[in-house]
């Protein structure tokens, strides 16, 4: 499950929970801070500034109530404090109705009234004082100026009467003053009317008016003074200030138990989302655990699982992709499941196959036994293995390798059947090929000479045993040489096919037509009853050639030449009677050409045969057709020439020139061959006066028969001739054949011995191939031993011929010989044997034979390969030469390999797969290999050789599934990987080698 | 998982941290302390009837100086033509010698213009009180069609206009110019126009040869017929209201016999209360010989005969002329200099 869908599927749930978290968490938070804020609402600040503000309020009117009363009672005669006093109870009485805003709205309400009332009871107390200010300044002016006023009337006064009148109603009136009551008032009322009673003049009746004017000023104003006093001082504003007071700590203190409500809530709350949140942390850390555990018990279960499938699929991996096909049946043998191999074999398709039994698949070919007997063998051993033929869906027949498991359930019961089978169809037409390969030649598809011998003999068998006939005919086509010549190889093999053909629908059944190689055919008739039969149907034969070929760019016809020997007349075996034909037709060709003649079984041909070629060598030698041809031998290590090995040439003016193998075997044994000998000695001689002469000195080897050698007067002839070459002394060795040397030991060593005298030394040629070398080797005082050609040419491809370069060289050292290695052809092999420390070699790798008067300019410009440059100061001790072993091994491990897989054949089971086991692993793993572990390269050998065996690996799997065109394309992989190997070796080498000083 | 162990103890500890920086905040603010109590101000309660002109109050001087651009600045009116120095001339006595003051576009206005020197000591402002304070006072003007012929926002406008001006305000008051900031300019440097040392604060301060022996007698003579009465105080005045015609009825016709107009309704325009018909503020004597002419209406223009008259009409009684040269010459005695602030 992935998390997507994880998400998917809870998503909407998920996303309202963390909604409602989400608005969970503002609801909290907003309560908090609800109540917080109406905890803090009281701000003391605000309730002391307003207490402060009370009472400085009532502080302000009890100030402007005793500055009225001092004012009143004349302690202060001005109202400069009245006034600031009642300026500030207004200012501040503006101020109080600002009440602090955390007060409840009843209490407000209340508050407000109550600070109206203050304000309203101020502004009255204010227009009363001002009343009074004014009545108090107007009462004090009169009450200062009525005594004035008084004496002034009294100045005026004319009797005694008015002036005890006015003196009475001044007396009354400042009575009055002093006490400002009803009796006085009425006293005063009195004395104004005794005043107002009295006559007077003008002036005195002015200064009355005066005084009484200042008298009632004295009395209204005293009244109104007294009653604003009275009623400012009656409003009670302290008092109402008071319940101000009182009013506002009632409604603080409310508002302050309000907001305690709120901070216990607050602190309720607080205190519950801690202990919720520590409950949510437990739980959430539980609920964490247990998912822990539950998530690793998935994760374990979801990894076996994981392997499990992992198994299962490779199971169906293996069971879809395997090469066999495969069948799986129930107990009754119905088919329950097939992989896809069976249908490419079978044809049938899963459907058409399943439920039924596999009975279906049956060829007919086998018989109820063969069932029977694999039934029982399933039943009882619980499998069957065998090759069966089977009939495919479109009913060919087809080969399998068929092998049948029954599977047994817990009780032991037969549960299921399982058969793997494999198409063997091509391995058997490989067995064909092979067979086709192995009988018939590829081109024409006609017998080869294998078949052609097995076939001859069973022919000859039944010709004797049927007392008939059997004609072997020899068929060369004249000519054919020039067709190749003229249209190329591809346009002679499509007449070659021709012929073939032409030659097949000729011969009749129980005839073979043959070819034996290039236009050489052979035909074996069969039952004839005489000559005559035996040359009509050679006449035949010739007439069919003789007809024009059309495969050719233009018509042409191309005649034969047949020989003919018949069995039993030729009583030769089945190789006398080919060569016969062969001697016939030899002859039939030198006759002219497009005839046939018949070998004739009497012995004295054959030795007049051979009496004609002698005569003709010997002719040719008269004619000057002899050359010596001269191949330099060469000091590997110094490069420089040692010497030169004489070959005999024969200039033939028709077969151009014939190498020595051609004419020579057949001196053998006769007097020509000393002849023969003798001229080259003469030759060689004179060639190497002429160096001599140009100022060149080269030992020269020269080839003697045995025979020769052992002639009467061989060493006194050789010495007559050495005498007229008194320069070359010690410069000419004879080489001789170590099978020609070993034939009378004794005398070649009496001879060698008496050479030895003239100074001339003795090389044993192609050593290695006489068998016994080892045993003759020390009884034959030659100095040189020449390696045969074919050791060292199969040196790197097969170690076994390094391993016997080897010990020819060990002997040599042994017997402290000279070591010359002949048919040195390769650079690498040069290389190899100045590893193993011959360092004498002569080959094409160096030089073919040449005329002698090309050697010497040749030899001056001659510069030896790098490869043998490179390691010229360096040498290998014995111990070191397993590493060329291994070397070689590996060549011929992989040029094996490639061999086979380029002919399109399985491979050999040569420890493909195990790098371990192979003949390089064993030596990597020898304990001998194991001191070069120092040796870098050494170890990097190690990777190299495993990619070389995996590779090789998959070119094993891809040639055993069919795949032989992939298997071709990994040779290029498989070289360069060899390639690799040989360079690290090639280093190892390098790095093991000694410096050359020590081992002189 | 819905909440690993780590990221709760995370949660934890950045809840943890916020709380404590807000608590080191809260607990080492400055706290912020209670405001004291006003100034109580002391008792100036005394037998003596006036008191000494009181010092000249420490205000902001940049403040006072924007208040002096203001006030003589005609910007204030409609046409840009008066100021308040046109009526409150500041090089004279603090205001403009005519009866009645011209204004806007000609007009006149109803009342005698009071001088702005020593205004700052009366308890309201205007002959009928209608300012309670310098501030109220200050805008008054600036409204009245007879006068400035404005109002705050045409006068704003201008003020707004001149960068100068506005970062004056911005320096002082850290905002643009209000109408609450230039009536607060304008009284702050209205405050500071006290006419200080004046020959008879000299003589209360002990300096016997700073009055003659009239100014002396007159002193005296002001006590006992009882001009002290009213004009108490440190301004000999401006703390109280007073009929104007204590001893007459002002109804039955004015001193110069012509009928009541409406500004001699006085303080009755402001309460329409009956007993507050005809009156008026008590004004402040001092630099009184440098301030005719003189009442409400600017109907005498001699101090002797304003004396006569106040004899008359608020003590009731026939004043001597040599009683009144006396008065007079105690009254020159309270001319004061010429406030600081005032000079140009």
């Amino acid at each position: 499950m992935s998390d997507e869908a994880v998400d998917e599927s809870v998503g909407p749930t998920s996303r309202r929970r963390t909604l409602g978290a989400a608005a969970a968490g503002v609801l909290t938070a907003l309560l908090l801070s609800l109540l917080y804020w109406q905890a803090e609402t009281v701000s003391p600040r605000r309730h002391h500034t307003y207490v402060l503000l009370l009472r400085e309020l009532a502080e302000a009117d009890a100030q402007a109530d005793a500055e009225l009363l001092a004012n009143r009672l004349e302690l202060s005669r001005n109202y400069d404090a009245l006034t600031a006093q009642l300026q500030r109870a207004r200012r501040l009485g503006e101020q109080i109705v600002l009440l602090p805003e955390f007060l409840a709205d009843d209490d407000r309400r209340v508050l407000v009234d109550a600070a109206n009332k203050l304000r309203q009871t101020l502004a009255e107390k204010a227009a009363l004082i001002d009343g009074f200010e004014r009545g108090n300044a107007v009462l004090r002016n009169s009450l200062a100026y009525f005594p004035l006023a008084g004496d002034e009337l009294l100045a005026v006064v004319g009797d005694a009467a008015t002036g005890r009148s006015a003196e009475h109603y001044m007396r009354q009136v400042l009575a009055y003053a002093q006490a400002p009551d009803r009796e006085h008032l009425i006293a005063v009322g009195r004395a104004e009317f005794r005043l107002l009673m009295l006559r007077g003049g003008a002036e005195e009746r002015a200064r009355v008016d005066t005084l009484l004017r200042h008298g009632r000023k004295i009395v209204t104003t005293l009244k109104d003074v007294d009653r604003a006093t009275t009623k400012a001082f009656e409003l009670q504003s302290g008092r109402q200030l008071e319940v101000l007071n009182r009013e506002y700590v009632r409604g603080y203190d409310n508002a302050w138990r309000r907001a305690g409500y709120y901070r216990a809530a607050l602190y309720t709350a607080t205190l519950t989302l801690t202990v919720y949140l520590a409950y949510l942390f437990f739980h959430l850390d539980r609920t964490r655990r247990r998912l822990t555990a539950t998530n690793r018990q998935l994760q374990e279960r979801y990894l076996a699982q994981q392997r499990a499938e992992e198994r299962l699929r490779l199971h169906a991996t293996a069971f879809d992709n395997a090469y066999e096909g495969m069948t799986l049946t129930d107990a009754d043998g119905a088919i329950l499941e097939i992989n896809p191999a069976f249908t490419r074999i079978t044809g049938y398709e899963r459907s058409e196959v399943i439920g039924r039994n596999p009975r279906v698949l049956k060829s007919g070919r086998h018989d109820q036994e063969f069932y029977a007997a694999m039934w029982r063998s399933i039943l009882g051993k619980g499998n069957w293995r065998g090759e069966i033929w089977n009939r495919g869906k479109y009913g060919d027949v087809y080969p399998e390798l068929l092998s049948i498991s029954a599977v047994r359930d817990d009780q032991g019961q037969i549960s299921n059947f399982v058969a793997v089978f494999s198409d063997i169809s091509r391995l058997k037409e490989q067995e064909q090929q092979l067979t086709q390969m192995a009988y018939f030649d590829a081109l024409t598809e006609l017998p080869n000479r294998v078949l052609l011998v097995d076939r001859m003999t069973l022919s000859a068998a039944q010709a004797r045993r049927n007392n008939t006939l059997m004609a072997v005919c020899y068929l060369d086509l004249d000519g054919f040489k020039s067709v190749n010549d003229t249209w190329g190889h591809e346009i002679g093999d499509l007449l070659l096919v021709e012929m073939a053909a032409r030659l097949k629908s000729f011969i009749r059944g129980g005839d073979t037509v043959a070819r034996l190689g290039g236009d050489e055919f052979v035909l074996l008739l069969v039952g004839m009853n005489n000559v005559d039969e035996c040359e009509r149907a050679v006449e035949r034969m010739l007439a069919v050639i003789a007809q024009p070929l059309h495969k050719a760019p233009q018509p042409i016809a191309l005649s034969a030449s047949v020989g003919m020997t018949i069995f039993p007349f030729d009583d030769g075996d089945v190789d006398a009677l080919l060569r016969h034909a062969d001697q016939v037709m030899y002859r039939a060709k030198q006759s002219g050409k497009n005839c046939y003649l018949v070998f004739d079984p009497v012995q004295d041909r054959h030795t007049r045969s051979r009496y004609d070629h002698l005569a003709r060598i010997y002719e040719g030698m008269q004619a000057d057709q002899f050359v010596l041809h001269y191949q330099p031998v060469v000091d590997l290590r110094r490069g420089r020439l040692v010497g030169a090995e004489a070959l005999l040439r024969w200039q033939h003016p028709q077969r151009g020139l014939v190498a020595p193998d051609d004419f020579l075997p057949l001196t053998e044994d006769t007097d020509l061959t000393v002849q023969i000998g003798e001229w080259v000695i003469k030759s060689a001689l004179q060639q190497m006066q002429r160096w001599h002469l140009d100022g060149h000195d080269v030992p020269v080897s020269i080839n003697l028969s045995g025979h020769h050698l052992q002639t009467a007067n061989f060493v006194q002839r050789l010495d007559d001739v050495l005498a007229a070459y008194p320069n070359q002394r010690g410069r000419l060795q004879i080489e001789v054949l170590e099978t020609a040397a070993i034939e009378d030991v004794v005398k070649v060593s009496q001879v060698i011995e008496q050479c030895r005298a003239l100074d001339v030394s003795f090389a044993i040629d192609d050593f290695g191939t006489g068998y016994s070398s080892l045993t003759y080797l020390k009884r034959l005082p030659v100095t040189t031993i020449k390696i045969d050609r074919s050791f060292v040419g199969d040196m790197l491809g097969d170690a076994n011929n390094l391993v016997i370069v080897q010990g020819i060289l060990g002997l040599a050292k042994a017997f402290q010989r000279r070591v010359i290695a002949e048919g040195v052809e390769t650079a690498d092999q040069g290389r190899m044997l100045m590893q193993l420390g011959c360092d004498l070699a002569q080959g094409f790798s160096v030089a073919r034979a040449m005329p002698g008067d090309e050697l010497i300019e040749w030899a001056t410009k001659w510069q030896p390969d790098p490869l043998w440059r490179d390691i010229a100061e360096m040498r290998w001790e014995a111990a070191d030469y397993p590493i060329m072993v291994a070397e070689v091994e590996l060549r011929n491990w992989v040029t094996q390999i490639t061999y086979t897989v380029r002919e399109g054949q399985p491979l050999p089971h040569q420890c493909l797969h195990d790098s371990r086991h192979c003949s390089f692993g064993r030596w990597y793993g020898d304990a001998d290999a194991l001191r070069y572990r120092a040796v870098p390269e050494f170890l990097d050998l190690a990777g190299h050789h495993e990619r070389l065996h995996a590779i090789v690996a998959e070119i094993d799997r891809d040639m055993r599934e069919g795949r032989h065109a992939q298997a071709r394309a990994r040779i290029g992989q498989l070289i360069g990987e060899q390639d690799a190997i040989l360079i690290k070796l090639r280093a190892l080498q390098l790095a093991v080698a000694k410096p050359l000083e020590a081992l002189r | 998982m819905l909440v690993s162990s780590k990221s709760a103890w995370g949660g934890l500890a950045l809840v943890a941290a916020v709380g404590g920086v807000l608590f080191a905040y809260w607990r080492w603010s400055p706290s912020r302390d209670l405001p004291p109590p006003d100034p109580v101000a002391l008792s100036t309660r005394t037998a003596e009837a006036v008191l000494p002109l009181p010092p000249v109050p420490d205000l902001p001087p940049e403040k006072v100086a924007l208040g002096k651009a203001l006030f003589l600045d005609p910007r204030l009116s409609h046409d840009n033509t008066i100021a308040c120095a046109s009526c409150h001339d500041l090089l004279t006595a603090g205001h403009d010698k005519r009866r009645y003051s011209v204004g806007v576009g000609g007009a006149v206005g109803g009342v005698n213009a009071p001088s702005v020197f020593n205004a700052a000591l009366s308890f309201v402002q205007f002959w009928d009180g209608r300012a309670a304070s310098l501030e109220e006072q200050a805008a008054g003007p600036v409204h009245n069609p007879l006068e400035m012929a404005s109002d705050w926002k045409e006068v704003l406008a201008k003020l707004n206009a001149d960068n100068a001006l506005v970062s004056r305000f911005e320096l002082v008051y850290r905002q643009r110019p209000s109408a609450e900031n230039i009536v607060d300019a304008i009284a702050t440097f209205e405050r500071t126009l006290l006419t200080v040392n004046s020959p008879f604060d000299r003589y209360l301060r002990g300096d016997e040869q700073a009055i003659d022996a009239d100014a002396k007698a007159g002193f005296r003579l002001f006590k006992a017929v009882g001009c002290a009465s009213c004009h108490q105080g440190a301004n000999f005045g401006g703390n109280m209201f007073q009929r104007f015609g204590v001893m007459l009825d002002y109804a039955q016709g004015r001193p110069d016999g012509k009928p009541p107009t409406e500004a001699d309704l006085g303080r009755f325009n402001v309460t329409h209360r009956e007993e507050d018909r005809f009156v008026f503020k008590v004004p402040g004597l001092r630099n009184v010989a440098l301030t005719a002419p003189y009442f409400h209406d600017g109907s005498v223009t001699r101090l002797e005969d304003a004396v006569a008259v106040m004899g008359k009409s608020q003590l009731g009684r026939e004043l001597s002329a040599d009683e009144i040269r006396r008065l007079v010459a105690f009254l020159r005695t309270l001319t004061g200099e010429r406030p600081a602030t005032a000079a140009p």
